[in-house]
């Protein structure tokens, strides 16, 4: 009985964790609530401060298209000093809602990064809204114009669709950020650990006093 | 005390630690408040006091807050703990910059809480401070001993069914697994959270009440039962809803003892009654006229002033907690988009993390209110198959149902009061996991309802289902804050 449910969540568990899908490298956790800026054909719309993490294959955004089809849009990010670190085009022809812009492959992390999004030119392109939120504090410039208190969304994604189990360096490396001194490089390994271990002892446990009951009857 | 006792307490601690390590640093609720409670109390030997500008802790604490992005990840759910080696260097930083311990004595959420959670976790943030410790390290510390806490709230529910089950030690184990791996239970526990000592303590009355009934109101077990009710009211007022099953067992064995000549019954009564009552009642002075706090959280009384321009009226109070607990009859509706029952108790218990920001998928709340009807179909069926027994121990069973009767009304007041006084929503899922041993309980009993045939067969499934429940819900808050 408890081989056949110890079997039957290793299989579950195991199934779940073999679904691929693309993944985050990270985020500039503005939230999503509203289209906050309308690019016509041919501007540009640049926000800075953006933490551009390691291993990104493509940035994520909420882009409207007022129904039409979406127009030809463009991705730079530039460095701190300008340095140009990659940049990427989606092609005319996309829904609207959440769209991933593929970019050329970051291996390492910049702060202070500059993101613009750019629209094609007329007469072939039309206008999008960029979803983000009210920002006090923060400003996208279109154009060279500065507009105050908004951003809009950015997440960066890894390469690929990849399963939990791809996944799985990865996560061990993440539970080592901001955590205890004293947890920071073994944190992940005793999570494992005690998780197997608790399920492990609890099932002994059960199964000890199952032996038990039918040796006093 | 059986070896399954300490095996079931064992698999609490281990279950608690690896959620501790699971849930980023102040992502159990209130986190940040009982931390600033905590490091009041250690910093300058002093109890929080409300001041202004309120939600402003000490600069250590709310520049950890701010570089780890905690006000950003809180309430949104698709984004994630920091992830990057920057994010690190930050965190780093200010932490070489050894900012001040002490904030302006304010610990929001925590405030007017009673300090004897806090004073126990002033151990642990003392001893990392001691070993050089920075704001995360304390918490780490800290959340270890909160574990500790659920381990032997474990080792209590088991106590509290083999007093309530001696026959059934099967069912005892199965019940207490079943509560170990309870995922908010765990999830809660491995915080800096005063609910982890309120669970500790609640689930003593349980055991206390379970020992009155079985063994009789002697010294001892008057003393157990009253020192749980007295330092459960230190660790959170929550606590007196438990006092009325207490004060019914105690007066309920006090007459049958004096009807029989018991000796000792009256000194049992006293020192349950003196242990229950003198530390609230010592509290309570030194709080109002030393200490000059706020006494009672949230407020039992009624509210003067509405910020939302409503009235207190104590029908619709009523009302409003049977609407909270139960499915609305045909009285005026207190919670039209919605119902608690099913979304705030039923899916909240079953599992919502964080910051009450993410939960199980709805399929398996399905799944889990089939499990719940088979459950306590098989209690109900064993509790009529013992009818007799239940006859004979109606006292106690009344007893019992004084406690989740106890908690509602505990937990309504202050939901129609939070309504009532600004509009919000007062009620966590967390606030019913002060009945986990009567969780073990039904689960026990659904046990025994298996008979010599079937009982092994549905413990082991039951514990399978509850080790299955329990990592779905680490995974679901791996997947929440790293991925």
């Amino acid at each position: 009985m408890a081989a056949v449910g110890v079997v039957a969540l290793l299989v579950v568990f195991g199934l779940a964790l073999a679904a691929r899908e693309p993944r985050l490298s990270g985020t500039d956790y503005t939230p999503p609530a509203a289209f906050v800026t309308a690019l016509q054909p041919g501007q540009r719309a640049c926000q800075g401060s953006e933490l551009l993490p390691a291993d990104t294959a493509a940035v994520r955004l909420t882009l409207g298209t007022y129904g039409r089809p979406g127009p030809r849009v463009t991705l730079t990010a530039t460095g701190p000093a300008g340095r140009p670190l990659t940049r990427g085009v989606l092609a005319a022809g996309w829904h609207q809602g959440v769209v991933s812009i593929p970019v050329r492959h970051v291996s390492s992390a910049t702060n202070n990064v500059r993101i613009c999004v750019g629209v094609a030119p007329a007469p072939r392109a039309s206008a999008i809204a960029l979803g983000g939120n009210v920002e006090p504090g923060e400003e996208v410039e279109i154009d060279g114009r500065s507009f105050r208190g908004v951003r809009f969304r950015v997440d960066y994604l890894r390469p690929d669709r990849e399963s939990w189990y791809e996944l799985l360096p990865t996560i061990a490396h993440r539970f080592s950020i901001a955590k205890a001194g004293f947890l920071r490089s073994w944190e992940w390994a005793a999570a494992l650990l005690l998780v197997f271990a608790s399920a492990f002892l609890a099932i002994r446990t059960v199964l000890r006093s199952v032996a038990a009951s039918e040796r006093r009857a | 005390m059986p070896r399954a006792a300490w095996a079931c307490a064992a698999v609490a601690l281990l279950n608690g630690l690896a959620w501790s390590l699971i849930t980023p640093p102040f992502e159990v609720p209130d986190e940040n408040a009982h931390y600033a409670y905590v490091q009041q109390l250690a910093e300058r030997g002093k109890l929080p006091r409300s001041a202004q500008p309120e939600g402003f802790f000490s600069p250590a604490e709310d520049g950890t807050l701010g570089t780890i992005y905690f006000y950003l990840i809180v309430g949104r759910p698709n984004d994630p703990a920091p992830f990057s080696e920057i994010d690190q260097r930050e965190v780093e930083a200010l932490e070489r910059r050894h900012l001040r311990r002490t904030g302006n004595g304010n610990a929001f959420t925590a405030t007017n809480n009673p300090p004897l959670f806090y004073a126990v976790q002033t151990i642990p943030y003392k001893l990392a401070g001691a070993a050089g410790g920075s704001v995360l390290d304390r918490l780490a510390a800290m959340r270890i001993v909160s574990v500790l806490m659920a381990a032997v709230t474990v080792l209590l529910v088991y106590l509290f069914l083999s007093e309530l089950l001696p026959s059934s030690p099967l069912a005892c184990t199965a019940g207490a697994l079943v509560a170990a791996l309870q995922p908010l239970f765990a999830f809660i526990s491995s915080g800096v959270n005063n609910d982890a000592l309120l669970y500790l303590a609640a689930t003593g009355v349980l055991w206390g009440i379970a020992r009155v009934f079985k063994r009789g109101l002697t010294p001892a077990n008057g003393a157990i039962l009253g020192a749980f009710v007295g330092f459960g009211l230190l660790a959170k007022l929550t606590l007196l809803a438990f006092v009325p099953a207490a004060a019914a067992a105690v007066a309920i064995l006090l007459w049958r003892g004096l009807r029989r000549h018991q000796p000792g019954v009256l000194r049992g009564a006293a020192w349950a009654v003196g242990l229950g009552a003198v530390p609230i009642a010592v509290y309570y002075v030194l709080n109002r006229f030393v200490w000059h706090r706020s006494t009672v959280v949230g407020g039992l009384g009624t509210v003067t002033n509405s910020a939302v321009g409503r009235h207190f009226n104590r029908l619709e109070e009523l009302s409003h907690i049977w609407q909270l607990f139960l499915p609305n009859l045909w009285m005026r509706e207190q919670f039209p988009s919605y119902m608690p029952l099913w979304k705030t108790w039923f899916i909240g218990v079953v599992g919502r993390f964080g910051w009450l920001d993410y939960e199980f998928p709805l399929w398996l709340d399905d799944l889990a209110l089939v499990l719940l009807i088979v459950v306590v179909t098989l209690a109900l069926v064993e509790l009529v198959r013992r009818r007799r027994a239940l006859i004979a121990r109606a006292a106690e069973a009344v007893v019992y149902a004084l406690v989740p009767i106890g908690l509602a009304i505990v937990i309504g007041v202050q939901s129609y009061d939070s309504v009532v006084g600004n509009g919000a929503v007062f009620e966590q899922p967390r606030y019913l996991v002060p009945l986990l041993g009567l969780y073990g309980a039904l689960v026990a009993l659904a046990v025994r309802a298996g008979g010599r045939r079937w009982a092994p067969a549905l413990a082991v499934a039951f514990v399978v289902l509850a080790v299955g429940h329990d990592i779905y819900g680490q995974a679901l808050t791996i997947a929440r804050y790293y991925a």
